[in-house]
């Protein structure tokens, strides 16, 4: 396959601007995925807290029966 | 608790696309995927994808996410408006391989038979509304729109969240794509550059504001990316990245093997 100088730089032209089409889209997409991954870290962390607060009710009540 | 344990930071220059899956536990990830099914099980990303009957529609979203949607290159293929769900696999991120359905709406196609229109437009109006994004498809080589803007003129609650795409520009005259690149010859470039001027002023005209019109080659892969990318922008912003994490499809993939090296 022999490419002219045109042929190069349409390439060339062309792969930057798919390239920086890919960048955008991931660029575009980030900041909701971090967002979401945010929540599911949030949902999780309030789920341990519930669950260390039920668990220290119950070894309170526990003990005060105990005494 | 792991999952705010670092994060790619581009001012820092982390690649933007970094998995962020590396920074988490296992027993993490799996409350990622577990979210994952929960989340996007009970309301599946959804594309609409309308235009006249014969311009690619089921084509263009197979290229995109590998389904595998029928195609008929001699009669109308999609005869009713269907909501497909197709099962398709997350590639990237803290859920790679978790299967999760992509609801493809692929409408049948506006213009086929003079009897059925009124219908579709009403399926269109019901099957429209929960769709994340909107994809309009005009061939290129058809140079009569008048069709497309009554269409277009009928479903102006959704002028906003559509995106337009010229498909089959690999048929413009005249007709000498340019194999070793993989690109339009220098006189079709010059011709859809024409087309997309054309088609950009007679949809702003219906639709009030003027349009970004990309041109794309499903068959070709030409362009998929800029595609893609206004997919993404037109998506609501809470859920674009689900787009981002099912897209399968590469241009590299479409470029001769003597090229690859240029796009770094």
């Amino acid at each position: 396959m022999s490419l002219s100088d045109v042929d190069v730089e349409r390439a060339r032209y062309q792969l930057a601007r798919e390239e920086y089409n890919r960048r955008m889209a991931a660029i575009q997409s980030k900041p909701s995925f971090l967002g979401w991954l945010g929540r599911v870290g949030l949902e999780v962390i309030v789920a341990k807290i519930v669950a260390w607060l039920w668990g220290a009710i119950k070894a309170a009540f526990g003990l005060a029966a105990a005494v | 608790m792991a999952l705010f344990k670092s994060r790619p930071n581009r001012d820092r220059g982390d690649d933007p696309e970094e998995d962020p899956a590396a920074t988490l536990s296992a027993e993490d990830i799996e409350k990622v995927k577990s979210a994952f099914r929960v989340d996007f099980g009970a309301n599946p990303p959804r594309i609409g994808v309308i235009g006249i009957s014969g311009t690619g529609k089921s084509s263009v979203i197979n290229r995109m996410f590998r389904t595998n949607l029928l195609v008929s290159h001699t009669r109308a293929g999609t005869k009713g408006f269907l909501a497909t769900p197709m099962s398709v696999r997350i590639l990237k991120g803290p859920a790679k391989d978790e299967p999760i359905n992509l609801v493809v709406v692929d409408a049948p196609g506006l213009g086929e038979d003079v009897r059925k229109d009124p219908g579709y437009l009403d399926q269109y109006n019901q099957h429209l509304p929960p769709c994340d994004v909107i994809l309009w498809l005009t061939a290129a080589r058809n140079r009569a729109v008048s069709l497309d803007q009554q269409y277009l003129a009928r479903l102006k609650p959704f002028h906003d969240r559509i995106i337009f795409g010229v498909s089959q520009v690999d048929l413009v005259h005249p007709m000498d794509w340019n194999t070793r690149i993989n690109l339009p010859s220098v006189a079709m470039e010059e011709n859809i550059t024409d087309i997309i001027a054309d088609r950009t002023q007679k949809f702003a005209d219906v639709i009030g504001r003027r349009p970004e019109l990309i041109p794309l080659s499903a068959s070709h892969g030409y362009n998929l990316e800029a595609l893609f990318n206004a997919m993404i922008s037109s998506a609501p912003q809470t859920r674009r990245f689900v787009f981002d994490l099912l897209k399968n499809f590469s241009y590299t993939d479409f470029i001769p093997a003597e090229l690859r090296g240029m796009a770094r």
